[in-house]
């Protein structure tokens, strides 16, 4: 698996690092308002050229960044159902659950699973780099974790079809 | 070279910090609130007096040579600090005229007025006027359309420098009539300089918002970095509209600076989200980067055992981490300042004129006082 | 009636807000037919194999002020060209680039990465950037990311 899966994470490692250069910038449309850039997208010059990170057709990253905040989405791999319906109820798990982890945002953006929403208060008090291990580390656990339910709802499947076809050997 | 001298107040962000001019007091800005500490005793600083007038996040703090501090916040203020002979501060409203945040303050070196640069896309120049006995602004207005992120002082107290977060970096004139002597004759920014003359408009190489401009000592050559990770230094030939002698851009492999400074007329220092200074030498026909202080890279730490080499490999194939050391293992990194750099300044001069220790302040919350 | 409590006030000034346009600086523009020239010559120079040649070429004259539909077509010949290259020769073809180069390399990568054909060649994009980046640190990708000039 570490065949493709190095150069896609040093890729994000490289990227995030530079797009976390962020900095505390007040509104200049809305008086004595502080907002994320991003999520506005109405001041055109605070937000830079999007970055997207594609490791194949059903897995990239883009990263969106702005003068004071970035936007991180992600594309879990999904290539059955089952996979689909697992990660829908994973992430579903976590954004209900998002004010625990300050940096997730409640609905991911269009054509993505989960979406993180980093701010320059959230770099003023984290290490950076500790903040890019955390999402490089959240991108593998994703990965194992759903692979890990799949094989355990395959096995648990075939328990029980076992489970159910003895009585009629 | 002897160790750089740490002071660290606290773990908030410090925007801006500045050193009085006999290098006693120290302002540092800490979210809403200004402190100043006795720093007489660098192992031990006082804290003197807090300013507590503003109702936002104070962004930028500069004490004239007089001793007047300006603050400004993004609640759309500057407030000027009159020392009273009792160690306290006497607070003076400035009547700005903006309705953004101000992001940016600076004295002008004789201290008789000061400009603000805001998000209102403005700058403010500020002189006190002595028949109402209140500080007010005239605005500098065209053609900015975009909030000011940095502002600077020409050493003629006369043209001010302005970097903008729609790239572009500005040469102004902010002669007031009354407060300032008229300028003697034609330099290298320009011949004439009535209140918002534009002398010069500069774009870096690759676009991005300039976080900071600055003057060399003489005042002939300006310096400007962007959100490229570039510094570009710019010699003037007779001001806007005619070709400068050269503009020198110098692009480097670290993250973007934030701020930088003229050591002297050959000598630059930038610091900014890379956590540590650089400097760079050059003159009229080319520019380079010379050396860092505090490189992180030769103070990575010896005697790594085999466990951290076994580590080395797992961080490089499951996390794509290349660098190792610090940033990976322990909570701390081996960098003085633990995140970005906000502001740096000169502290001491040789004999010269040129600058043989600056300070800097970091989102970390630390003053940092290095020698170049 | 329109319900003129909901307009935007501040979108009607026009001396305010600055615009996408307003920020792009100039670039010449580059015509179809020269961009096709330029195509036919990179492929010419990729079925002899001289990948250092050709992504020296792409890098030298990047196609700023072509039209979008151009640089698509362009993009696709320039994935081609970064893919039939040998991952063994990546290092040696980036040290050779100019700093200049460098950027305009790396404007390909996150572009090809971003389109259906850089996706289905997801590997060889990802080599390409950790192999360049490894020589180029940060720099590169701070500039593609504030650089308003799009390949």
């Amino acid at each position: 698996m570490s065949q493709s899966l190095r150069p896609y994470l040093a890729t994000v490692r490289a990227s995030l690092q530079a797009a976390l250069c962020l900095q505390d910038f007040s509104s200049q449309l809305v008086e004595r308002h502080n907002r994320p850039e991003i999520e506005a997208q109405k001041t055109v010059e605070a937000i830079l050229n999007p970055m997207m990170i594609s490791r194949n057709e059903n897995e990239r990253i883009l990263i969106e960044t702005s003068v004071n905040s970035i936007r991180l989405s992600l594309k879990i791999k999904q290539v059955d159902d089952i996979e689909t319906i697992l990660v829908s109820k994973f992430t579903r798990f976590l954004m209900s659950r998002a004010e625990n982890f300050f940096i997730l945002r409640r609905v991911p953006v269009q054509g993505y699973d989960i979406s993180f929403l980093i701010t320059n208060f959230n770099t003023e008090v984290l290490i950076k780099e500790k903040l890019v291990d955390f999402i490089i580390e959240f991108m593998e656990d994703v990965d194992k974790e759903i692979s890990e339910m799949k094989l355990f709802i395959n096995a648990r499947a075939r328990f029980i079809a076992e489970a159910y076809l003895t009585p009629f050997d | 070279m002897s160790t750089p001298q740490v002071f660290q107040f606290s773990h908030t962000p410090v925007h801006s910090h500045c050193f009085s001019q006999d290098r006693q007091t120290l302002a540092i800005t800490k979210e809403t609130e200004v402190e100043i500490y006795n720093v007489s005793n660098p192992s031990k600083p006082q804290l003197i007096a807090v300013l507590k007038d503003h109702d936002k996040t104070v962004t930028a703090v500069d004490i004239s040579i007089h001793g007047r501090i300006v603050t400004c916040s993004q609640d759309r203020n500057a407030i000027v600090w009159e020392p009273l002979s009792d160690g306290t501060y006497k607070p003076t409203l400035v009547l700005l005229r903006i309705n953004r945040s101000a992001t940016s303050v600076k004295w002008a070196p004789n201290g008789f007025k000061f400009a603000v640069g805001s998000s209102a896309r403005v700058i403010a120049v500020c002189y006190f006027e002595q028949e109402n006995d209140w500080w007010i602004s005239k605005h500098i207005k065209k053609p900015i359309r975009s909030t000011i992120l940095s502002i600077e002082w020409h050493p003629n107290n006369i043209l001010l420098a302005a970097g903008s977060s729609d790239g572009h970096a500005r040469v102004f004139s902010g002669f007031i009539k009354g407060i300032d002597n008229k300028p003697s004759g034609a330099s290298l920014w320009g011949e004439k300089f009535p209140f918002n003359t534009l002398c010069g408009d500069f774009i870096s190489s690759c676009g991005g918002w300039v976080h900071d401009v600055a003057f060399s000592p003489s005042g002939d050559v300006l310096a400007f970095v962007a959100h490229d990770s570039t510094v570009t230094v710019v010699y003037p030939n007779g001001g806007e509209g005619v070709a400068p002698k050269s503009i020198l851009s110098v692009s480097t492999s670290h993250l973007p600076f934030t701020s930088v400074f003229f050591a002297d007329e050959n000598t630059l220092v930038a610091a900014g989200h890379n956590r540590f200074p650089v400097v760079f030498q050059g003159d009229e026909t080319e520019w380079l980067e010379v050396h860092s202080i505090d490189d992180p890279k030769k103070s990575v730490a010896q005697g790594s055992t085999e466990t951290t080499a076994l580590n080395m490999f797992k961080q490089l194939d499951l996390k794509g981490a290349v660098q190792t050391g610090a940033s990976s293992s322990s909570s701390s990194l081996n960098t003085i300042h633990q995140n970005t750099i906000t502001q740096l300044r000169p502290y001491a001069f040789g004999s010269k004129g040129e600058v043989t220790k600056f300070s800097s302040s970091g989102i970390d919350g630390k003053v940092v006082i290095f020698d170049i | 009636m329109e319900d003129w409590r909901r307009i935007d006030i501040d979108a009607l000034d026009p001396e305010n807000n600055l615009t996408l346009e307003d920020l792009i600086p100039e670039v010449e523009p580059v015509s179809q037919a020269e961009l096709q020239q330029r195509v036919t010559n990179l492929r010419t120079l990729m079925s002899k194999g001289a990948s250092k040649d050709a992504i020296s070429l792409i890098t030298e004259q990047p196609p700023y002020g072509a039209d979008a539909e151009g640089k698509e077509q362009y993009l696709n010949t320039v994935i081609d060209v970064l893919t039939s290259t040998k991952q063994t020769e990546i290092t040696q073809i980036v040290e050779s680039l100019s700093l200049e180069q460098q950027n305009v390399l790396f404007k390909f990568l996150y572009k090809g990465m971003a389109s259906q054909k850089g996706q289905q060649q997801g590997g060889v994009l990802l080599a390409w950037f950790e192999k360049s980046v490894e020589i180029t640190g940060l720099g590169p990708v701070v500039r593609y990311l504030s650089d308003r000039r799009t390949v």
